[in-house]
């Protein structure tokens, strides 16, 4: 006889609370309006939550987190959260996850990793969880089994959504482990194995680094205040450490600034970037949360930095260019997330 | 007053780091450096900027004091134990086993704040399984909250030194009364609050930072459970200052710990043996009850248990649906381990590990660095150079304290308030005085980011320049610095120079611990050959002093080419 007792939120990563009639085959997301999943036997209706045992819009899969060969053992944050700001969570009441509208910034993570299109962000504004079965889609019992591989299309939002328009000031609201999480998982969504640095950790000051889907390394810093001009430096010292202590070749290793807004044109962080590569032959990257949130929102993957991209050229500075979205969809979320701020 | 270690992390990664060992070791008998090698397994710790067993290696030192790893292990091990989750092994105090609490909690997962929650309130002393310093009767956690919320739902960091974590015994409703009364009267005046924790260091001869480092983990917890929230109170003269707050939630569970009934360890030992192990089982599946755990599957124990205590109830006339006990950490530990099984014959066997703890063999964990601290050639200087007024100075110290090292002391402690506007000509001088040309930058010419130059053999070096009052010490920040000044100047032009000559950086004061800074200068070295020299004003003044007064100073090619620090 063992005293030990299970708690009540524990649940068989394989089961499912409810499920649909048929194998669901595609999600798609359209602004302003619920998400619609279509069934292999040709219905289609709003997506609703099936209560997953594995909740992989809430936490993420321990494998998620795990780096190539040396940068393995890079003390990242190991939390397994997918929202930021903790806004989203288990009711064992409904059998379902719910989103609180108050925390939640509407940045579209849990949206992206709903396999079922259950979470929308139809107001423009905050997720929020379909629970009511309003096409009769669903089988009327229990299942367990694995995710299917859904087909994901459309678009989470729109670039000039509310959402899009706030994001500089809820993220700047947010504590350091919080922004570094959200970074985190923007680039997990986006296709680049990554582990952040943990809240705490002095001895560490690589802020993240990560592998693209060519398994080619990256550092990255992540600063959205002034500090972003300190940023090409602290980059230079990362690659010198992944560089002198882990052996990588310097040419192999992809510099990234990760920023809120792009620097004005008028501060020194471009004339340093285009410094280091004049004379260190290292091109740093400069990629903005609302460059992230656009390749999200509409599923894009990043599998490789090819030669420009996200780079400072001699030109007018857009990231736009570099995004792969619909010319006409392609409006800055918020200033200073494509071009530079005024 | 109570002492919490403040391992300097947040409550998730305390727990985080309490599973990461779990997972590894539960069942067994383990000890410091068995959790070390967990955690560093789990990529949770790091030491002087490395990772993983690199990190192990350098930190581990044969005097285990100095041991930056093992240490931090130390307080989470010390926490662990506050909290119920670790229990020392009778037979040897440094060695541990893990608990049923401590298994449920990692049980729990990402649900683990409520049970957290029960095993903050459940911290006691005086208790089995923790000695510490002073003679103490509390139920901190507890009082805190109870204190707080009769004090108006506030209390700020000092009236928490002041009032429960001062308190002696907080047993009772007149104890607590005291405490509250306690916290009331000082709270009159900022004035008066600062004059009673001076009175309070005095009598305690504890520093007052230091009493108040001790409060850093207590309000951590209080934080991050959602207890209290930061904001502002005012004294009882209007004035408003930093407080904390009760929350909702902090206020709700004030109200039911006044209302439960208290059981420490004095008085479970006072019950019969059959007595003390029922009333454990129902407090400890009542904190698990209230944690989110499912309790139906022991539904017969606590029948039994229930029925064990009826006599002692009819004698006793509580509500036993309230209590406040958590027998994990009042009970001794092989009480606790008699009264509760896992259900898993726990082999309580050291690990097979590969033990590192033979500390003798390990070589102290640093790198060999000597290879970054040159001294300097000395070679005669041809020409007195360099401003009077400077000269005189350092030469009139000279004549007074009649000591190079002591004249060269008191220089720097007189220039230990300059700011940049003395400090960079001060330091060009010294240069000028060394018989090298050099110069500062203007303010707000950005262009050039370095700022000052020194020529050495027609060859411009950048100098990155702290002063005492932006750094007492220098940082790896202006080391940083230093390398982007050589990018920059290699890169825009301007100034004759070449890629190998260094960049320098100079300041008031090196830091003690050189490690950081050592390994960045090794580290841009390898990846660039970029070298960067610092030198810090005791250094330089030296130089300055032989070059007056014996008309030597160090080679030009040296300090083109120094990588590291310069050692006189």
């Amino acid at each position: 006889m063992s005293d030990f007792v299970v708690h009540k939120g524990r649940k068989d990563p394989r089961s499912f609370q409810r499920s649909y009639d048929s194998k669901p085959v595609q999600v798609e997301c359209r602004p302003g309006r619920s998400t619609t999943v279509k069934l292999n036997d040709g219905r289609s209706g709003e997506g609703v939550c099936l209560g997953c045992g594995d909740t992989p819009c809430l936490l993420k899969n321990a494998s998620e987190l795990t780096l190539f060969g040396a940068l393995e053992e890079f003390p990242g944050d190991p939390s397994r959260d997918v929202c930021p700001t903790d806004a989203i969570h288990w009711s064992s009441e409904s059998a379902s996850v719910t989103i609180n509208s108050d925390d939640c910034i509407g940045c579209g993570l849990c949206v992206s990793r709903c396999p079922y299109g259950a979470i929308n962000i139809a107001n423009g504004l905050t997720a929020s969880v379909q629970t009511d079965d309003t096409a009769s889609l669903l089988a009327p019992e229990p299942f367990t089994g694995t995710h299917p591989g859904v087909e994901k299309v459309g678009q989470v939002l729109r670039l000039d959504s509310p959402s899009a328009r706030q994001l500089p000031a809820l993220i700047g609201n947010l504590s350091d482990d919080k922004r570094n999480l959200l970074v985190r998982n923007l680039l997990h969504e986006i296709g680049l194995n990554c582990r952040t640095r943990r809240r705490g950790d002095t001895n560490v000051r690589i802020d993240a680094v990560g592998f693209s889907r060519g398994e080619k390394p990256f550092v990255a810093e992540i600063e959205f205040g002034f500090a972003v001009l300190e940023s090409p430096r602290a980059l230079l010292e990362d690659v010198a450490v992944l560089h002198s202590r882990y052996g990588y070749d310097i040419k192999m290793i992809d510099p990234i600034s990760l920023v809120l807004s792009l620097p004005s044109l008028r501060s020194e962080y471009y004339q340093v970037v285009r410094d280091i590569e004049n004379v260190i032959g290292i091109r740093c990257r400069t990629i903005t949360i609302g460059a992230l949130i656009s390749l999200l929102w509409y599923f894009q993957k990043i599998d490789e930095f090819d030669n420009d991209d996200f780079t400072i050229g001699t030109d007018a500075v857009d990231l736009a260019k570099y995004l792969s979205l619909p010319e006409e969809d392609l409006i800055e979320p918020y200033p200073g997330a494509f071009t530079p701020a005024k | 007053m109570l002492r919490f270690p403040n391992p300097g992390s947040t409550i998730k990664h305390i727990v985080k780091v309490y599973s990461a060992a779990f997972e590894r070791l539960d069942g067994q008998v383990v000890d410091l450096d068995d959790i070390v090698d967990a955690v560093v397994s789990e990529n949770l710790a790091t030491s002087s900027g490395y990772m993983g067993k690199e990190a192990v290696e350098r930190s581990t030192r044969s005097d285990r004091s100095r041991d930056p790893l093992y240490n931090q292990l130390k307080m989470y091990a010390e926490l662990f134990r506050t909290l119920g989750w670790l229990h020392p092994t009778p037979e040897s105090a440094p060695n541990f086993t893990f608990t049923l609490l401590g298994k449920q909690i990692v049980a729990a997962g990402r649900d683990f704040w409520p049970l957290l929650d029960e095993c903050v309130v459940g911290i006691v002393y005086p208790n089995p399984v923790l000695t510490i310093r002073g003679d103490f009767d509390l139920r901190p956690f507890a009082t805190l909250l109870m204190v707080m919320d009769q004090c108006d739902g506030h209390l700020s960091r000092d009236e928490m030194i002041l009032g429960p974590l001062s308190a002696s015994t907080d047993r009772g409703t007149e104890s607590l009364q005291r405490i509250t009364e306690r916290v009331r009267n000082v709270r009159t005046s900022k004035a008066s609050m600062n004059s009673e924790l001076k009175k309070l260091s005095n009598e305690r001869g504890i520093q007052v930072n230091t009493l108040h480092n001790y409060t850093r983990w207590p309000i951590a917890l209080l934080r991050d459970l959602g207890w209290a929230e930061k904001g502002r109170a005012k004294y009882n003269d209007g004035q408003t200052h930093n407080s904390f707050l009760l929350t909702d939630k902090g206020r709700a569970l004030s109200e039911r710990l006044a209302q439960s009934n208290d059981y420490r360890t004095d008085d479970i030992y006072a019950l019969s043996q059959p007595d003390r192990e029922a009333l454990s089982v129902i407090a400890h599946f009542q904190m698990l009850d209230r944690a989110g755990f499912d309790i139906e599957p022991v539904a017969d124990r606590l029948k039994a248990a229930r029925s064990i205590l009826e006599p002692y109830l009819a004698q006793h006339p509580i509500d036993i649906d309230s209590l406040i006990l958590s027998p994990f950490q009042a009970l001794k530990p092989e009480d606790a381990s008699a009264y509760f099984t896992d259900g898993e014959s726990a082999s309580r066997t050291a690990p097979n590990r590969s033990k590192t703890s033979g500390t003798n063999e390990i070589v102290a964990g640093r790198d060999d660095r000597s290879h970054l601290f040159v001294p300097p050639t000395l070679i005669h200087v041809h020409e007195a150079s360099g401003p009077d007024a400077l000269r005189s100075e350092l030469s009139e110290l000279f004549e007074e304290h009649k000591d190079a090292s002591a004249a060269v002391e008191a220089f720097v402690a007189r220039h230990s308030r300059d700011t940049q506007m003395e400090f960079y000509p001060l330091v060009t001088s010294l240069f000028q005085i060394l018989g090298f040309e050099s110069d500062y930058s203007r303010a707000g010419v950005n262009y050039q980011r370095w700022d000052a130059c020194v020529w050495a053999d027609g060859y411009a070096l950048p100098v990155e320049i702290k002063s005492p009052t932006e750094e007492i010490m220098l940082s790896t920040k202006a080391v940083r610095q230093a390398m982007e000044n050589k990018v920059i100047l290699m890169s825009r032009g301007g100034l004759e120079t070449k890629m190998e000559l260094t960049s320098l950086v100079v300041g008031n004061q090196l830091p003690n611990e050189r490690g950081d800074m050592s390994n960045l200068i090794d580290d841009v070295f390898r990846a660039y050959r970029i070298r960067l020299g610092v030198i810090d004003l005791a250094a330089l003044a030296t130089l300055a002093l032989r070059a007056i007064n014996d008309e030597v100073t160090i080679d030009g090619q040296q300090l083109s080419e120094l990588r590291g620090f310069l050692r006189v």
